[in-house]
Formats: C-alpha cells, structure tokens, sequence
C-alpha cells in the first residue's frame, strides 16, 4: 500500500474528486493548508485586486523581489518581504492505494491539476504499512476495498 | 526524500521559517492542528485542558538535508526556560521523519 499526499489548488478539489472517482479511489482526506513551494510564495503583487485573487494572479506575481512578467520597471525594484503574503491556501489530499494503482494515480492527479502555472502544487508517494477499517477491524488491502 | 512533520507552537512558527528561509528552504505546507502530548494537556486547578492548538509544518527534503533541517527547526522551536536551567518546555513539540519514495511536480509533471 501506499499513500499519496497531494497539495492542489482549491478550486481543483471537485474535478480531483470525479477523476478519482472514475478510477475507484472512493476514500478521500481533504485538509485545508497554507502552503508555498520552491518560489517562497507570492511576496508581492502590484495589482491590489490581484492581490486577493492570488491563486490565479500567477502572471503578475513577484518572486523574491524581481517580478519576472512586468515589463514596468517600477516593479522591478526589489521589496522588503511582506512575508504574511507568502502562504497561499491549498487543498492537501490524502488517499491510500494498493501498489499497482499508484502510477494512475499519479497520472490522473498531474492530468486533473495541470494549468501550467506555478503553483499547480506537488504529489508525494509515501510507503503505508497497514490499514485497518474501524466498523470490521479488517487489515491491509481488504480494509481499502 | 523525507517527510518531515514538525507540530510547534503556532508563536515560534515565525521563527522556525525565518530559520528555514535563511538556509533556503522555502517550500512547506502549514496547517493548524490540536494535539497534546504525553503530559496529557494542562492541568489548570480543576479543568485539564487536553486539545492544545498547534502548527503543524510539512516539509519535503532531499535525504542529506534533515539532519540540518531538523538541528534548525529543533534550536528555533525550542523556548527558553523560565530559570534557565534547562533549554525549552513541556509543548515545544515533536519533529517526525518519514519517508516519501516519489515527489511529482504537477505544472511539469518532473519526477
């Protein structure tokens, strides 16, 4: 058995549910978290209502002082940190899967929360020793099916 | 690659990332959390309070990384006794590791 740990966008979480549904994952874990990736989060956006559209404001954000898509060069000057902007809210989704199923998994996750845009977020495959249905007290795979 | 899982003070959060980001580990994910550990809560006169609100930080590291990370996150998190006779206090935390066999970018599909 293993488990995938996925960080997604929000937004994605309904079509995430359907795909995995499609392929027989019925059991899903959504937690709500805040998280940033390899770029240290958005630091800085110049367009106020940007601002608070951040997950999809991508385009125009400021990584670590240098705004890469501005051609303004009033944008270019490197900000102090405003560190508060750094977390963005995600959807992390936990599912335990047989060893087998794990590259669709994999495949379906990457297909469903691909834009192709930073921030699409990360899956992690972890190794899961045992799985136990509370109601039976079944064990391992059986407790899955 | 691990997975490491520190639960902290939600107060020494801002310290455990700017200890982080200083050794360029930007990459987390936070979440709140309640949680006790083996003093079973605190006991205040008669009410024990057993859920205590904590931060919950995720970090995924190549191997040769945790040590450090965890030595960084371990001296930031920790709280300075109240007569310095010994470093930090009950409900500083735990740092799990564990492992994690495949990271996936999802914007690239990189392995």
């Amino acid at each position: 058995m293993k488990e995938i740990i996925a960080i997604i966008r929000s937004e994605r979480v309904e079509p995430t549910k359907g795909a995995l549904e499609s392929i027989g994952v019925k059991g899903i874990t959504f937690v709500n978290v805040i998280g940033r990736g390899r770029q240290g989060g958005i630091i800085h956006a110049p367009d106020p209502e940007a601002t608070l559209r951040r997950e999809v404001s991508v385009y125009i954000m400021q990584q670590r002082g240098i705004i890469r898509d501005s051609d303004d060069p009033k944008y270019h000057v490197p900000v102090q940190k405003e560190i508060e902007l750094g977390f963005l809210p995600k959807k992390m989704l936990m599912i335990v899967v047989n060893d087998d199923e794990v590259p669709l998994a994999v495949d379906i996750l990457t297909q469903i929360n691909r834009s192709g845009h930073q921030g699409d977020g990360k899956i992690f495959v972890c190794p899961m020793t045992d799985a136990v249905r509370i109601r039976t007290g079944e064990r391992g795979i059986n407790a899955l099916s | 690659m691990k997975l490491i899982r520190a639960i902290i003070r939600p107060e020494s959060t801002p310290r455990v990332i700017e200890a982080l980001e200083k050794n360029s580990i930007y990459a987390m994910t936070r979440m709140n959390v309640t949680g006790r550990g083996k003093e079973m809560g605190i006991t205040q006169g008669s009410i024990r309070y057993t859920e205590i609100p904590k931060e919950m930080l995720m970090i995924v590291l190549p191997d040769d990384a945790v040590t450090k990370a965890i030595r960084m996150i371990e001296t930031a998190a920790k709280t300075s006794a109240k007569d310095y006779s010994t470093a930090g206090n009950p409900g500083d935390g735990k740092i799990f590791v564990t492992d994690v066999e495949e990271s996936h970018t999802i914007r690239t599909g990189e392995k």
